[in-house]
């Protein structure tokens, strides 16, 4: 891959407002703006709520030398209106066009990384299909926790993913794939899984109970 | 027994939609009693991540279309079959917008299921899964990617058991119908 100049960063976020997506997205783009790649972001509601939102995300991906997609996990997935988006880029390009850098980044909501694998692999896949040429993946887990903050502004909560976007845009300048270290940088946990479940699990119960609803959260309204 | 049977063809040409109509004539052969959605003909809006299923409607969503009718099949579902245009190696968006409203099948707390943190189940019959991939060829890439999928789609809703398969048209209609009975007499065991 050659020294790209611009990025086309897509966001997979389905919500309005402020998404963790976005926060991973602006920090990439910074960390890529110091290193001379000017970055173009779109947000996958509004290059689906129109023809021309999704002639402008073709037209973003044609001028960009490289493609990032950034998205939450979805059922181990990625969400359906990202697929749309891979479904109608994999048909506008028919497996022509140049082949250009795709590199995609996930956020989960459970901590695990590797609970984001098949979406990884998934995306290979769409690289493969559509034509473009796989520049890795990286993923990690709590996601839910950022809740669409500047990542810089979470202190050591966001350690490791800011070191691995770190890395990566340094590659990415220097037109490399995503190194194997940003891979393992930005899966690692800050706490192990037993400890972070009664955490989890205590910040759930405090926000049913704000939400109102503690005593029905397990209610079965399509119970037999 | 029942079934409850996605269909994810992405319109009315696809040969999803064949392969479709060999799965449930299949089921109901050997004794099953399916409900058959075919998504594209069905209004069903994306998920908005509102987390209203968690926290405003435990297991119910906000959204007026078909997904809340969808969800109550699953629940009392013994077999859930995912039928896909084999879409990057997954699912289309078609199905893919069914299965991100599914949310409400889970409780927003978790637990540890097969050394992974994932939500607790809502309901407690989880359905076995089989999953369908539909392609014009045999791609072997892309068949990997498949079981992985639907090996993770498993694992999300606590399935006991899970099987995947690509179908190919290239291989013509009765080896189609030999690998769906086949698929369906491995799904045929029970919980």
């Amino acid at each position: 891959m050659n020294e790209p100049k611009r990025a086309f960063i897509l966001t997979g976020s389905t919500r309005g407002g402020r998404t963790t997506s976005q926060s991973v997205g602006e920090y990439l783009a910074e960390r890529l703006a110091e290193r001379g790649v000017h970055s173009e972001a779109i947000r996958i509601r509004e290059a689906l709520r129109s023809e021309q939102g999704g002639a402008d995300m073709l037209a973003a991906i044609e001028r960009a030398d490289v493609f990032v997609l950034v998205f939450p996990l979805f059922i181990s997935n990625l969400p359906a209106m990202v697929i749309r988006a891979l479904e109608i880029i994999s048909e506008h390009r028919n497996g022509d066009g140049e082949r250009k850098p795709f590199i995609a980044i996930c956020q989960g909501g459970y901590p695990e990384a590797r609970q984001s694998e098949a979406a990884l692999a998934v995306c290979r896949q769409f690289a493969r299909e559509a034509g473009f040429e796989w520049a890795g993946g990286l993923a990690f887990g709590g996601g839910s926790v950022i809740g669409g903050q500047p990542l810089e502004s979470m202190g050591a909560m966001t350690k490791h993913p800011r070191q691995a976007l770190d890395m990566t845009s340094e590659a990415i300048a220097r037109g490399q794939p995503v190194p194997d270290q940003a891979v393992e940088t930005m899966a690692k946990l800050l706490l192990p899984t037993w400890l972070i479940l009664p955490i989890l699990n205590a910040v759930m119960v405090l926000r049913v109970r704000q939400a109102g609803v503690l005593k029905r959260f397990r209610a079965r309204p399509f119970a037999e | 027994m029942h079934a409850l049977v996605l269909n994810g063809a992405r319109d009315a040409r696809d040969f999803t939609n064949e392969v479709c109509e060999v799965v449930t004539s299949a089921l109901e052969g050997s004794g099953w009693e399916t409900d058959c959605y075919t998504l594209h003909e069905i209004e069903i809006a994306d998920c908005s991540g509102c987390g209203a299923c968690a926290l405003k409607t435990p297991g119910l969503c906000v959204l007026p279309d078909a997904a809340n009718e969808i969800m109550s099949k699953q629940a009392c579902s013994d077999l859930f079959v995912l039928l896909t245009p084999l879409t990057f190696g997954g699912y289309s968006s078609q199905l893919k917008k069914v299965l991100d409203r599914t949310m409400g099948m889970c409780v927003p707390i978790y637990r540890f299921y097969r050394g992974e943190l994932h939500h607790a189940l809502r309901y407690p019959h989880p359905a076995r899964l089989l999953g369908i991939g539909v392609a014009p060829v045999y791609d072997e890439a892309g068949a990997r990617v498949f079981d992985l999928l639907v090996g993770r789609t498993a694992r999300n809703y606590h399935s006991p058991s899970f099987a995947s398969q690509v179908l190919t048209k290239d291989r013509g209609a009765d080896h189609l119908r030999h690998a769906v009975e086949a698929l369906i007499s491995q799904m045929k065991t029970g919980r």
